[in-house]
């Protein structure tokens, strides 16, 4: 599997490597909003930044997710790094809606302080 | 025509990593840079995702996809026998989608449009859908290549 989700405090952190496309996309997305449901999460930290390829499948994956999370007053940020995805989120204006971080740990510190700063 | 490939396969979505890593083999002798080998597994990506997803509509049929170089000029046809596109100049503006419920961004021919140089969708209700796309890749400069 190129994708992991780990939860850490009320923050899922869904990392997905190499390609993410429709097929990955549709897996993840039950996997994510199974814990969702269960497990009282309030944000979503989407790691993209060792992607090589993300099509517009990712985009669909992100901004269903965001609805959700949203509903309950949480946050959705995205780590790209150096990603290809960059170019596919900024033409989709994802890029105005997301916060966007370099690195996994810049990104959870943000998360974790509007919840408990 | 300096060379040319072709493939068929099921329109199951595992098959989309198939059809990008080909397509990635096939222009590995050009040697294109990093940005025009994701631009063009994306868009390949978005095209065969839109045979399965649409064309097909989660039914079976095969997908077909050709591809040939001419210099530094890559083209590639992919095709399906599905359903076919009603109005092609709706399914092509940016955040048009047929399937809103499944979360589809409708942002697929955009990509394409963006990613690629030339792209032609030809399509027949009943019949199906090609789509033809071409990219000149960049040259890269000697630097590069020096690692």
């Amino acid at each position: 599997m190129s994708e992991s989700i780990e939860i850490r405090g009320s923050t899922l952190v869904f990392t997905v490597m190499g390609e993410l496309d429709d097929h990955v996309a549709v897996r993840s997305r039950d996997r994510i909003d199974n814990l969702l449901m269960t497990k009282g999460i309030k944000n979503i930290v989407f790691d993209l930044s060792e992607l090589c390829m993300m099509d517009s499948a990712g985009i669909g994956l992100i901004i269903g997710r965001y609805r959700i999370i949203k509903e309950n007053g949480g946050d959705v940020v995205l780590v790209i790094g150096n990603s290809p995805a960059k170019k596919v989120l900024k033409m989709s204006g994802l890029l105005k809606i997301f916060k966007t971080y370099d690195t996994l740990d810049s990104a959870l510190t943000a998360v974790e302080k509007r919840v408990y700063g | 025509m300096n060379n040319y490939m072709s493939i068929r396969f099921k329109s199951v979505s595992e098959n989309e990593a198939l059809a990008r890593a080909s397509i990635a083999s096939f222009v590995s002798s050009m040697n294109p840079s990093i940005e025009d080998l994701a631009d063009i597994k994306t868009s390949i990506s978005e095209a065969v995702t839109n045979c399965i997803v649409h064309g097909y509509d989660g039914g079976v049929g095969m997908v077909e996809m050709s591809a040939y170089t001419e210099g530094k000029k890559l083209t590639v046809k992919i095709t399906d026998k599905g359903k076919g596109i009603h109005n092609i100049e709706q399914a092509r503006e940016p955040l048009f989608t047929s399937k809103p419920e499944a979360e589809r961004s409708g942002m697929g021919f955009t990509i394409m449009e963006s990613f690629m140089d030339n792209i032609k969708v030809i399509s027949q209700v009943g019949k199906g859908t090609t789509v033809i796309m071409s990219k000149v890749l960049t040259q890269k400069m000697e630097c590069d290549d020096a690692g």
